[in-house]
């Protein structure tokens, strides 16, 4: 299938950014195929980075990004609006990325997130964007998320990339709230940590 | 001098809508985007989701509105040559209209009450004759909706009630139930038309020489009408048209259009604008629409 032609630039443009996600999904279940498109379009982008930046590896993101659409098209008749789309897709992506872990243990320990806390004392006016090249930041970040134990970094992932809320993370996760904000607080830690280092 | 971060205020900031002091870095990351390579895969499988298979829920309704257009169309058809008959009849032999008014009177309570007495049956007679004579052709209309408790078969395919939260649905829905419901009425119609015939035939109908040549030329006159073979080919091809992708489906009415099947084309367009409203014509497709 072609992505768009001309046309379909303007039916695309006609049927405007008004429409919501979950109206696109319905849409979509009724044989609308140009409204999967517009979803497709809107989330491609967030849905990889996610993917990309969980696994770390450019063939694992690839493999279950297809995979995460391929389910969302085959579960399309089983949607139902009440499930906010964004949090629907991130649920099917999350699970794999989980279950990709699994088949990969082991990773950090618990107990190594609580040794970071103990070396946050930083300078007071020593934020990480005024003291480092942007380069830096970035790369410190970069690394800073990889070192991530798996579930605190799609946690912060979920927020960073995503921008979701303790509950959307805690309906994505499948944690409690108290979990979801432990994780994020052990991953701003170990982040701060990188920076500080 | 150094301080130590509160985790509580580090958390309650990366909350906030520019998320923290790592909000800004985060956003100035590489912003991958995935290969076109899975663009591509991605939606040809939705494509070929939408395009194979079983059309999903809600879409079943269309299937059903196609046989039940060719059922109401012959129908019609059938209502209107018995119509031309009746009428031709009771042009040649104006003296039998008593007789056969009277005639489908009496048959009329054999459906819904049991058979009357032959003298109830001439009392009956006597008080409806006057009444029926006058309007020969309303009678054939008035028949069949006396006669009409058995439900209609075309109703059993009409598609089950999809999801309520479905934006446009519900005026599909409603257009369908209708359009199901008419055919319904009009395959009734049409049924208990043929059995009122029938049993007027076999019942009350003397079985003269004269009548049964004319029931045997309007059998003859039926066979040779090929008017209720088209219906049901031009819904099987609605049906199979609507399955392609839209701009296969466009080429194909643009065909129609050329090869002077405008009837059916203008079908097509009609089924294509309902299935796909957003969808921008070409110019000469939308007038034919119009």
């Amino acid at each position: 299938m072609t992505m768009t032609t001309s046309t379909d630039c303007l039916n695309l443009a006609a049927m405007g950014e008004e429409r919501t996600d979950e109206e696109l999904m319905l849409a979509y279940a009724e044989g609308d195929l140009l409204a999967f498109e517009m979803l497709y379009r809107r989330h491609r982008g967030t849905l990889y980075r996610f993917l990309l930046r969980s696994l770390r590896q450019r063939a694992d993101a690839d493999e279950l990004f297809q995979e995460t659409w391929s389910r969302a098209i085959a579960a399309r008749a089983r949607y139902r609006p009440d499930a906010k789309f964004t949090t629907w897709l991130l649920q099917i992506a999350h699970n794999l990325v989980i279950d990709r872990f699994r088949r990969a243990r082991p990773h950090a320990s618990a107990e190594e997130t609580e040794v970071v806390f103990s070396r946050l004392d930083a300078p007071e006016d020593e934020r990480p964007e005024r003291v480092l090249s942007e380069f830096e930041q970035r790369r410190r970040l970069q690394l800073a998320l990889e070192e991530l134990p798996e579930e605190q970094r799609v946690t912060f992932l979920l927020r960073m990339e995503n921008g979701l809320g303790l509950e959307e993370i805690s309906e994505v996760t499948g944690a409690g709230r108290e979990t979801v904000k432990s994780r994020l607080r052990y991953a701003l830690a170990r982040v701060r940590a990188r920076f500080e280092s | 001098m150094s301080t130590r971060h509160d985790p509580d205020l580090d958390l309650e900031r990366l909350l906030d809508d520019d998320r923290g002091d790592f909000g800004a870095i985060y956003k100035r990351l590489a912003r991958n985007e995935p290969p076109r390579r899975l663009d591509r895969t991605v939606l040809a499988e939705a494509a070929r989701a939408v395009h194979s298979g079983r059309p999903p829920r809600s879409q079943r309704w269309l299937l059903g509105l196609g046989s039940a257009a060719g059922i109401v169309m012959a129908a019609g058809i059938a209502w209107q040559v018995g119509r031309q008959i009746d009428s031709r009849d009771a042009a040649m032999s104006p003296a039998t209209q008593a007789p056969r008014a009277s005639q489908v009177i009496t048959v009329l309570p054999i459906s819904e009450l049991p058979a009357p007495s032959p003298a109830a049956a001439a009392e009956t007679t006597a008080e409806a004759a006057p009444e029926e004579k006058p309007k020969p052709v309303p009678e054939v209309m008035a028949r069949p909706r006396k006669a009409v408790p058995v439900p209609a078969p075309v109703a059993a395919p009409a598609p089950p009630a999809p999801p309520p939260p479905a934006q446009e649905a519900p005026l599909i829905e409603r257009e369908t139930a209708d359009a199901v419901q008419e055919s319904a009425t009009s395959a009734a119609r049409s049924d208990a038309q043929d059995q009122a015939r029938n049993t007027a035939g076999s019942v009350a109908e003397p079985a003269t020489a004269d009548t049964l040549q004319k029931r045997s030329s309007q059998a003859a006159r039926e066979e040779a009408m090929p008017t209720r073979a088209p219906a049901p080919s031009t819904s099987v091809q609605l049906r199979r048209n609507m399955r392609l992708a839209p701009q296969d489906w466009l080429a194909e009415i643009s065909r129609l259009k050329k090869e002077g099947h405008r009837q059916q084309a203008i079908e097509n367009l009609l089924l294509f604008r309902r299935m796909h409203p957003d969808w921008v014509l070409s110019d000469d497709l939308r007038k034919l629409a119009e």
